[in-house]
């Protein structure tokens, strides 16, 4: 499957935050990202960034359609961090992409491969 | 609409008179009323009406159910519809609540269909409302 | 304890069998996920921050060795070895899959439980004393009236669709550990002066964004007619309740802008209009309710045996925990113990399998196969010999469950916060290990004494913060948690919602200021006098000033 967001040429608007589609996985529950072939992937580092309006437009085209193999999808705003990776602005956003930070769940997990 | 009887899709036999909100059928009229009408409002269209017909906004706007349960404690005997965005998980608490018939949007038809009505309708025969002797089950 | 007839057997059933359909339906397309949520809601399955959370139902806190062993069972099978145990006397687990979901509610079945009602816009778990049936202080058991309301309230066909959730709790003693000034409706067993038990109904109280505490709508409601008022309240509120805004939905904001009044006033109008019951029913199937709440049948035991083994004396482990962790008993020789999810540096209120295992048997073989949960997020064991206290503490001990510290500082309430829930501003429970950690000394906690500490990490105060002693909010700004100090909250009958004692304090800060707030305390106290006796007699002046002090 071909990449589906279109391309320009513009930079976006001076405050313009980068932006990642997140949701979970309906049949399991975890954190998904719509990656850049339109699947949903457990990682992060895998989502489809969007840098300007006409990509964030796109994401936002998969979210009002629904995607039927998630729930409650929504925009993230991410930021660059010095290593490259791409980081949720928000605190709750990036609790919600660590896992917890108590008890057994505490070493980050990032589970490989796609989601259902 | 669809209208729905008896886990059934049927045919509506009330017609939409040119009068806002009221339906006839025959020599029979009947009134459609708004989730916040007040009691006695509600009451005095009850004495002339065969059928009421109770708007839900929403599926999840429970104030029917009250209207309903409402009417019937009062001796209402005439039809009471339910209309709105419903879904046939809903048919069971609607029948109970006194509604004899729901009325739906055709979009929703098409994915609620008339099997799942029908099951719905046969699923929860159990109750806990339903067991008291002297209580009133409006099935 | 209720034992499910066939009736509720099938019922349970039943609704399995609806919601696999349901969540097949769903999985399928046929439903969207705006008609799927309320239903999921109604079986308790919530999409919380990382996962589906499902919240089974603990009927009044009643829970037998078998169920939580199926508990734990659950725990193991479905999730990740562990439960949450929350504030509403409900069980938790944090980590289901959709697709599992229909299979974990058969095995609740299976052991006569459910999820039904524990979220949605609908008639949430009834709540009780968890020392009902056995507080020596008590003028009737509450969970004959608890059952006959979680029976008339499950899948009441006018009641499922309300315009927010509905809480109802009922407390049989005059000291009410029920914290039935906090509810949409809290009933209070009372007798009037003829010598009748009846009901006193209070309406309105809450906690979350607004805290109110509960007004008396009705002095005195006879039994008989406990449902069919219960019906008038409910329809009023149902038709009346705010439903355009999420957060004036609930009744205790219809309460305060009718005036409690023009409230009772409507609702005894609804209750006039309505079909006039003899009350027969209701007599009848709260007696036969009432056959399952018997006392056991407990042995007596003779002086010799009671005196209990000398060597239990020495241990002062067991001589804190024997003070702290046991209450008075109706059955003389008896008590019930305590025993606490609050290890230090743990998850308040999470259980792993093998604790609800060690639970489990304890029940049995010392407690009449009987387990309570409480408010607080501990479990109660109802029915314990005092002469088999020791022996029964030395095994908690082995298992990591003997720590003698309910109602101390270390004691803490917190709710699951940002680590799991999706509403979250703030994490809760790192605060909560920060201050078990810190005050963790048994000598310490002796000190300070009775103290709750009740932690929330959103304005909905799930950790119920109002009504702690010392309460805190967690929330966030420019990206960063914080948390706010409110001081002399009670759940009790002595109601009364925590005063904020000034701006918040970051995550490192918060620490220190419990430190000072402590400190505040031992300083002003009076012999004898409990951090909550001597804030109702300093006020919050001092410990402002404690909190705030610049140094000079």
């Amino acid at each position: 499957m071909s990449a589906i967001f279109p391309m320009r040429s513009e930079s976006p608007g001076r405050n313009f935050v980068p932006q990642v589609l997140t949701a979970n996985s309906l049949r399991e529950g975890h954190v998904v990202f719509l990656d850049a072939l339109a699947g949903w992937s457990s990682c992060l580092r895998d989502a489809l960034v969007a840098r300007d309006e006409a990509a964030v437009q796109g994401l936002t085209i998969v979210l009002e359609n629904g995607a039927s193999a998630v729930v409650e999808p929504y925009l993230v705003a991410v930021l660059r961090q010095a290593d490259g990776s791409w980081r949720p602005a928000a605190m709750r956003e990036r609790r919600r992409v660590q896992g917890p930070s108590i008890g057994s769940e505490k070493s980050a997990v990032c589970w490989s491969g796609r989601a259902a | 609409m669809q209208l729905i009887h008896d886990g059934r899709f049927i045919r509506d036999e009330w017609t939409r008179t040119t009068v806002e909100r009221t339906l006839s059928r025959g020599s029979e009229s009947g009134v459609e009323i708004e989730a916040d009408i007040q009691m006695d409002e509600l009451c005095h269209l009850a004495q002339h009406a065969a059928l009421l017909v109770i708007r839900f906004p929403s599926a999840t706007d429970g104030r029917g159910f009250s209207l309903a349960r409402a009417l019937r404690d009062a001796g209402f005997r005439g039809e009471l519809r339910a209309s709105g965005p419903l879904i046939a998980d809903q048919y069971d608490f609607l029948l109970r609540s006194g509604f004899d018939s729901v009325e739906i949007p055709e979009a929703l038809a098409l994915r609620q269909s008339e099997g799942y009505w029908h099951s719905a309708m046969r699923g929860l025969g159990r109750t806990y409302q339903a067991r008291g002797a002297d209580r009133t089950t409006t099935a | 304890m209720y034992r499910y007839d066939e009736f509720d057997d099938k019922f349970v059933r039943e609704r399995v069998a609806q919601f696999r359909g349901q969540v097949q339906r769903r999985l399928d397309g046929l439903l969207t996920e705006e008609e799927f949520k309320p239903l999921r809601l109604m079986n308790g399955l919530y999409l919380q921050l990382h996962a589906y959370m499902i919240r089974v139902a603990i009927p009044y806190g009643v829970l037998s060795a078998r169920q939580m062993r199926a508990l734990a069972n659950i725990a193991d099978r479905f999730d990740r070895g562990y439960g949450h145990f929350t504030t509403r006397q409900n069980i938790q687990f944090n980590w289901p899959k959709l697709v599992d979901v229909p299979d974990l509610l058969d095995a609740l079945a299976d052991v006569e439980m459910h999820a039904i009602q524990t979220s949605g816009n609908c008639i949430r778990n009834i709540t009780s004393d968890p020392l009902a049936g056995v507080a020596a202080d008590e003028i009737e058991d509450p969970r004959p009236t608890a059952e006959l309301l979680r029976q008339w309230s499950s899948l009441h066909p006018e009641f499922s669709y309300l315009p927010r959730k509905f809480k109802i709790a009922v407390t049989g003693s005059s000291t009410d550990r029920a914290a039935v000034y906090f509810h949409d409706v809290g009933l209070r067993i009372v007798r009037s002066d003829s010598g009748t038990v009846g009901y006193q109904v209070i309406v309105g109280g809450g906690q979350g964004r607004t805290p109110v505490i509960g007004v008396i709508l009705r002095e005195f409601l006879p039994k008989g007619e406990l449902l069919g008022y219960l019906e008038a309240l409910m329809r009023v509120y149902n038709l009346h309740g705010r439903r355009d805004n999420k957060y004036k939905a609930r009744i205790k904001i219809l309460v305060k802008a009718l005036g409690v009044d023009a409230f009772r006033s409507q609702v005894d109008a609804a209750y006039a209009a309505a079909p006039r019951h003899s009350g027969e029913f209701e007599r009848a199937e709260l007696a036969r309710i009432t056959t399952h709440f018997e006392m056991p049948k407990l042995s007596v035991f003779d002086d010799e045996h009671r005196a209990g083994p000398a060597t239990g004396v020495l241990d002062v482990r067991f001589q804190r925990w024997s003070n702290h962790n046991t209450s008075a008993h109706k059955v003389d020789g008896y008590c019930a113990v305590t025993v606490t999810l609050k290890r230090i540096g743990g998850e308040p209120g999470d259980a792993s399998s093998s604790a609800m295992r060690t639970l489990a048997t304890m029940a049995d073989e010392y407690s009449q196969s009987e387990l309570r949960v409480t408010h607080e997020q501990n479990i109660v064991l109802p029915y314990v010999a005092e002469c088999r206290l020791y022996a029964l503490w030395r095994e908690l001990q082995s298992a990591g469950l003997g720590d003698g510290n309910h109602g101390l500082i270390t004691d803490i309430i917190a709710c699951p916060g940002l680590d799991y829930c999706a509403l979250a501003t703030a994490r809760a429970i790192p605060v909560a290990q920060a201050i078990a950690t810190r005050f963790a000394e048994p000598q310490e906690q002796e000190d300070i004494g009775s103290l709750s500490v009740k932690i929330s990490g959103c304005i909905n105060a799930c950790g119920h913060h109002h009504v702690g002693h010392i309460g805190i909010l967690g929330l966030e700004k420019a990206g960063q948690e914080y948390y706010q100090i409110t001081l002399g909250g009670d759940a009790t009958e002595t109601a009364a919602i925590g005063e904020r004692a000034g701006p918040g304090f970051s995550a490192t800060e918060i620490v220190p200021a419990i430190e000072r707030v402590v400190g505040q305390y031992r300083q002003q106290r009076n012999r004898d006098e409990s951090f909550l006796e001597t804030y109702r007699r300093v006020g919050i002046k001092p410990f402002k000033e404690s909190l705030y002090a610049t140094d000079t």
